[in-house]
């Protein structure tokens, strides 16, 4: 099953009918959202590997449960996001702990899409800039982290965003913009 | 526990404590019941919205005078809270239970509100014209004491004699100045009738029901300056 490529141009949505029919199929699934989900669930808070692994575990068991509850009309990738987000945050209210900040690679990562969505480029050339934008971007609340990282280093959409952490579009684009008027104010402070 | 453990494992636990995709029907109750929850809270909005402007609708706002009270008091002690109330809680609870169906998310609290306000408004006003919320306040009238001894209740407005304000129904026409009333605790009265002012739609006759101002000469005897018909229907009534 680990080298049957047959799935590989299976959507995400065939995947799911095959997985209902199959148990089997749900490697598949799997498969394809262990990276990206990993990746997220460390992005989200300051797991060790082996607590992010458990998140990661039980979204999986999770989702497995609900795939029926799963509906079309949805991005499948939304909704294994926001059962990954809600693992995340429930796992980090059970250990009592904060969300971390933003590893400074990520930092930069961040930075350099959200410079190019504020049409910063020329000015963050000046070094002075970019570590104001550094610190401040560790100072910036929870929520808009959370929303900062879906755009700029998960790279979805406002619909997608919406979707998975629950919230309007529109108060989406707010908080993102909040976010910006928030890193600016910061940055200006310092 | 490196990648492709996680997935060994969570198939492991699978098979191990034989999980099972929820079946389908179980969410389609979830999702129905919701909905439904959300469409009777709604729908009993609305019902709430067509009682309160029933009853807001039939106060005697001009009856402050003979309770001592100024028109600002009278008119924020008979507002009809009670139906207020009714109106907030099933709609709180129609918004709580849209929010958590499957897109309630996607529409903000603002929309959410001004949509439900116009809809409520629009709902309620319909069935207003259509009568029902007379028929609920009178309904609930007949079967509740603690309904119509909230303040906003013509029974308890106008069963006040020694304030001047009675209201029952006529039992017997003793003369041509002189009737008997049965109040709505079940008490006998005779009444006087003076220089009395018939306002349109009140009637003379055994059986009808009115709404007296006057004055009280003892436990047994009535003098009434002006009569009034107990039910006023200010719109007419669609047919």
């Amino acid at each position: 099953m680990q080298n049957d490529h047959t799935y590989d141009d299976k959507t995400d949505e065939e995947l799911v009918a095959h997985t209902l029919s199959d148990p089997n199929r749900y490697e598949y699934i799997m498969a394809r959202y262990e990276p990206k989900l990993m990746r997220y669930v460390l992005r989200l808070a300051a797991f060790s590997k082996e607590e992010a692994d458990d998140v990661l575990q039980e979204t999986f068991i999770k989702t497995y449960q609900n795939l029926n509850e799963y509906d079309r009309s949805f991005k499948f990738s939304s909704w294994i996001y926001r059962i990954a987000h809600n693992e995340a945050v429930n796992a980090l209210r059970k250990m009592n702990r904060l969300p971390r900040t933003i590893e400074s690679k990520e930092q930069e990562l961040i930075m350099e899409r959200l410079a190019g969505s504020l049409d910063l480029e020329h000015e963050l050339d000046n070094k002075l800039h970019r570590e104001q934008l550094l610190k401040a971007l560790e100072k910036l609340d929870g929520k808009y982290r959370d929303v900062l990282v879906l755009k700029f280093l998960e790279e979805k959409s406002y619909e997608e965003i919406s979707d998975i952490l629950k919230k309007p579009v529109g108060t989406v684009g707010t908080l993102i913009n909040r976010a910006r008027k928030q890193l600016f104010e910061k940055i200006n402070h310092e | 526990m490196n990648n492709s453990s996680i997935r060994e494992n969570v198939l492991k636990q699978i098979k191990e404590r034989g999980i099972e995709p929820t079946a389908r029907w179980k969410f389609v109750v979830k999702n129905s019941a919701l909905w439904m929850i959300a469409f009777i809270s709604f729908a009993a909005g609305m019902l709430a919205v067509s009682t309160l402007i029933h009853t807001t609708n039939i106060i005697d706002w001009d009856v402050y005078k003979y309770l001592g009270r100024s028109y600002a008091e009278h008119a924020a002690i008979v507002f009809p809270y009670f139906w207020f109330a009714v109106l907030a809680i099933f709609t709180t609870l129609a918004y709580a239970v849209m929010r958590i169906t499957k897109t309630g998310y996607r529409h903000t609290k603002l929309a959410f509100i001004v949509a439900g306000m116009f809809a409520l408004i629009v709902a309620g006003s319909g069935l207003y014209v259509l009568g029902t919320g007379e028929y609920i306040d009178d309904t609930i009238s007949e079967y509740s004491s603690f309904y119509t001894q909230l303040p906003h209740h013509k029974i308890n407005i106008w069963s006040r004699p020694e304030a001047g304000l009675l209201s029952g129904t006529i039992t017997r026409i003793i003369s041509n100045n002189e009737f008997k009333l049965e109040d709505f605790s079940g008490h006998n009265w005779t009444i006087e009738e003076g220089d009395v002012r018939w306002r349109r739609g009140s009637s003379r006759k055994i059986g009808t029901k009115v709404k007296l101002i006057g004055l009280q000469l003892n436990e047994n005897i009535f003098v009434v300056n002006e009569v009034r018909p107990w039910v006023a229907t200010p719109l007419p009534k669609v047919k």
